[in-house]
């Protein structure tokens, strides 16, 4: 399943990050979302808005195209 | 290798220890470096890039230091607009020791930044700051120890309050003096470390000049993480690069993964291991303050709330903007104006040049004044205020599906309600967006919000002597034309939209030092650009209406003017002189109709009906919105697309001006009698 699947108060773990945009790809692996990254979702923005994430102490706003395109596992 | 920026290699051949600051986006950086200096800070800006790098020569503590606050980042790739400025600022400047500011709340992910640096091998000091919010929430970090794991220099500090900061520049400037370099190398896997050891050997062996004045090692591994600069010195070194793909492939086979990604793992887990053998206490607990805060991005709270600010940002750039400009525009008038008239007069006598330049020096001026100080100067503020709390992340949180729909994401919002009060700051304003598409989709739609000065027309026009329907209606047509615009905008240019990817920050009290320095440079940017233009386009259009040459270039306007939108010739030439500032346009048309047609002429509604007042209206709204938003569009996307934008608005105001003209002509025919009665 994807990122933007999960519910708010939901927990994974990143199975993969399927981005061709180079820069985009390199931006998501400095803020550590890479293979193997715990991340919990905390909130969804109405309308297809985006998802706001934790991982570590850090929290990530992400939008909904964006979560589309990590693969998770749900733990 | 391209020549240094001229205004870094000023900075570099200062006499005093060279500091750059480096670290995350929203760390304290700024407060650091506000602190340390004074006034004297230039701004630098690599050609193309608007991301900038602010440096100073300062004396603190009786030392000459010189500053250079890189942009803030998360890592140092080459990819990414702002990791390339602070790379190569860094790289260029030759600093003597880089401060690394991390935030302690947040200490893992911050330590990958302080990582990188490390791993380019130059001299590093850790500035562990917010040490009094990681202490809130009741979390410890053992600086001794961090600085033991890392082999660097750590110095709490709590920025935004100045503390720490003397011992800070004390340990910066004996790590930058000291005999032997204090360089520290992280260590990785094995496998990764073998790899990199023997390319770095392989490089050692090669004569071509480093890109960098950086060791080998630092070489070594940004050509394994794929680094695109490192790959292209690398290009004429077959044997480099024999090595290099040899070694990516041995630890891409023994990992299952990219050596690039391995190395990335590697670095966020020597970040995350070294995190947690400092870390005292809980695991960041949060704070009522918290969930608090948490409102801003819940559901419900979270639109009330944005609502409430949005509408008090354009409040009270409307209202405060708007009575400034007044206060500031009477003052002229009363106190300057005079005198500059009276000086030019005695001096050049009643002839051209006097007239044409009172139109550059007072009427220039004037128009800087209405639009510059008020507007723009309170819009940063607010804007800057809004941004160093925190709240602008949760308001592009909550906008980010409707900004969507325009090829935009949420931080676009913000510029977008700005251009109500002035399109001006709102183009300035976006810089918070990545990339240049963003920037041309988001300023062209900023171009169709109709500013305070367009407003002042829509009011005192349609409102006035159509009624209040009508007025809404303009707005109306200018919405919905903005929104087909930006839609059609997203498909038509080269490229993809971006996504969302923002870092939410919790509340925290803005530094008004720096809220405010980071408001003054940002207004000073403004004025330093737009005035020279609206003085040279006041003087141009004084010396063509003084040459009389203004009714012979108005000439070919009136098939346009008269025969396609139905209006007045004269009201086609002020449309044309509102370029200068848009609420012009009317106090124009009522002084040259009065000039042509007579006192009587005073009122609008003496010599255009409802339709040819809504048309003008609309008109002038959409077209061009005045030559210091072009001064400020060109500046920060180039003439070349500032007069596309230009052009896209001209067509648009003349098609759509025609078209309600036809409209409302079929309306008043249909509805006759009714459409005099309102009259």
């Amino acid at each position: 399943m994807t990122l933007d699947a999960l519910a708010p108060g939901e927990a994974a773990v990143i199975v993969s990050v399927e981005v061709d945009d180079r820069p985009l790809g390199e931006h998501l692996a400095a803020l550590g979302l890479i293979p193997g990254t715990q991340i919990q979702v905390e909130e969804h923005a109405p309308f297809g808005g985006p998802r706001l994430v934790r991982v570590g102490a850090a929290r990530y706003a992400l939008g909904r195209d964006i979560a589309a395109r990590i693969v998770v596992q749900e733990t | 290798v391209p020549a240094c920026h001229a205004a870094i290699a000023r900075w570099k051949g200062g006499t005093g220890v060279r500091v750059a600051l480096a670290g995350n986006p929203n760390v304290g950086k700024s407060s650091i470096f506000n602190r340390l200096t004074g006034m004297g800070v230039e701004t630098a800006n690599y050609p193309g890039k608007t991301v900038e790098v602010q440096l100073a020569t300062t004396v603190y503590d009786g030392r000459e230091l010189g500053v250079m606050d890189l942009p803030g980042t998360y890592a140092l790739g080459g990819t990414s607009e702002d990791q390339w400025v602070a790379r190569r600022a860094l790289l260029e400047g030759g600093a003597d020791v880089v401060i690394v500011v991390v935030d302690a709340t947040r200490l893992e992910r911050n330590l990958y930044l302080a990582l990188q640096l490390l791993d380019l091998g130059v001299p590093v000091v850790i500035a562990l700051n917010l040490v009094d919010e990681a202490w809130r929430r009741g979390l410890r970090v053992d600086h001794v120890q961090l600085g033991r794991l890392l082999g660097v220099p750590v110095v709490p500090t709590v920025a935004v309050r100045g503390i720490g900061l003397d011992r800070l520049v004390d340990v910066a400037v004996r790590a930058a003096t000291a005999a032997g370099p204090l360089v520290s190398r992280p260590r990785y896997g094995a496998d990764v470390e073998s790899a990199v050891t023997r390319l770095a050997a392989r490089i050692e062996a090669v004569s071509t000049p480093r890109p960098w004045p950086v060791p080998a090692r630092a070489l070594a591994l940004l050509l394994l993480e794929g680094d695109d600069e490192a790959a292209a010195w690398a290009r004429e070194e077959a044997g480099v690069r024999g090595v290099a793909d040899e070694e990516a492939a041995v630890v891409a086979e023994r990992h299952g993964e990219p050596v690039d990604v391995r190395i990335v793992r590697e670095r966020h887990g020597l970040a995350g291991e070294i995190g947690a053998r400092v870390k005292l206490g809980g695991a960041g607990a949060s704070t009522a303050q918290d969930r608090v805060w948490r409102r801003t991005t819940a559901p419900v709270t979270g639109y009330v709330l944005a609502g409430l600010v949005l509408a008090g940002l354009f409040a009270t750039l409307f209202w405060v903007g708007g009575f400034l400009s007044e206060q500031l525009t009477a003052l002229w008038e009363a106190l300057a104006s005079p005198v500059v008239r009276g000086a030019l007069h005695a001096v050049l006598g009643d002839g051209l040049v006097a007239r044409v330049l009172v139109w550059g020096l007072d009427g220039g001026v004037n128009a800087a004044l209405a639009v510059g100080v008020p507007y723009v100067l309170v819009f940063y503020a607010i804007l800057s205020l809004l941004e160093d709390t925190g709240y602008l992340n949760a308001v592009a949180f909550l906008t980010d599906p409707l900004m969507h729909r325009f090829g935009l994401h949420g931080r676009a919002v913000i510029p977008l309600v700005a251009g109500a009060g002035c399109n001006v700051p709102a183009i300035m304003g976006t810089r918070v967006l990545a990339t240049t598409r963003e920037r041309i989709l988001a300023s062209t739609l900023v171009c169709l919000v109709p500013c305070s000065a367009r407003t002042a027309v829509i009011a005192g026009a349609v409102s006035k002597y159509v009624g209040w329907s009508s007025a809404l209606a303009v707005y109306g047509v200018v919405t919905v034309l903005a929104i087909a615009v930006g839609v059609a905008l997203n498909r038509v240019l080269p490229g993809r939209p971006v996504g969302l990817v923002m870092e939410m920050f919790p509340f925290r009290f803005p530094g008004l030092r720096t809220t405010a320095r980071k408001t003054w440079r940002r207004f000073s940017g403004f004025v330093w650009v737009a005035t020279p233009v609206v003085l040279a386009g006041s003087l141009g259009l004084g010396l063509l209406y003084e040459t009389g040459a203004i009714w012979v270039l108005a000439a070919p306007l009136a098939p346009v003017v008269e025969g396609w939108l139905g209006l007045p010739a004269v009201a086609g030439l002020t449309l044309v002189f509102a370029v200068l500032r848009k609420e012009l346009a009317l106090q124009l048309l009522v002084t040259l109709a009065v000039a042509r047609h007579g006192a009587a002429a005073s009122a609008l509604a003496a010599f255009m009906d409802g339709g040819q007042i809504f048309t003008y209206a609309l008109v002038n709204t959409l077209w061009i919105p005045c030559i210091a938003t072009v001064a400020v569009l060109a500046r920060e996307l180039g003439w070349p697309r500032a007069l596309g934008i230009a052009a896209l608005t001209v067509v648009l105001a003349v098609a759509a001006g025609g078209v309600v003209h036809r409209v409302w002509m079929v309306w008043a025919e249909a509805a006759g009698p009714l459409a005099i009665m309102s009259r």
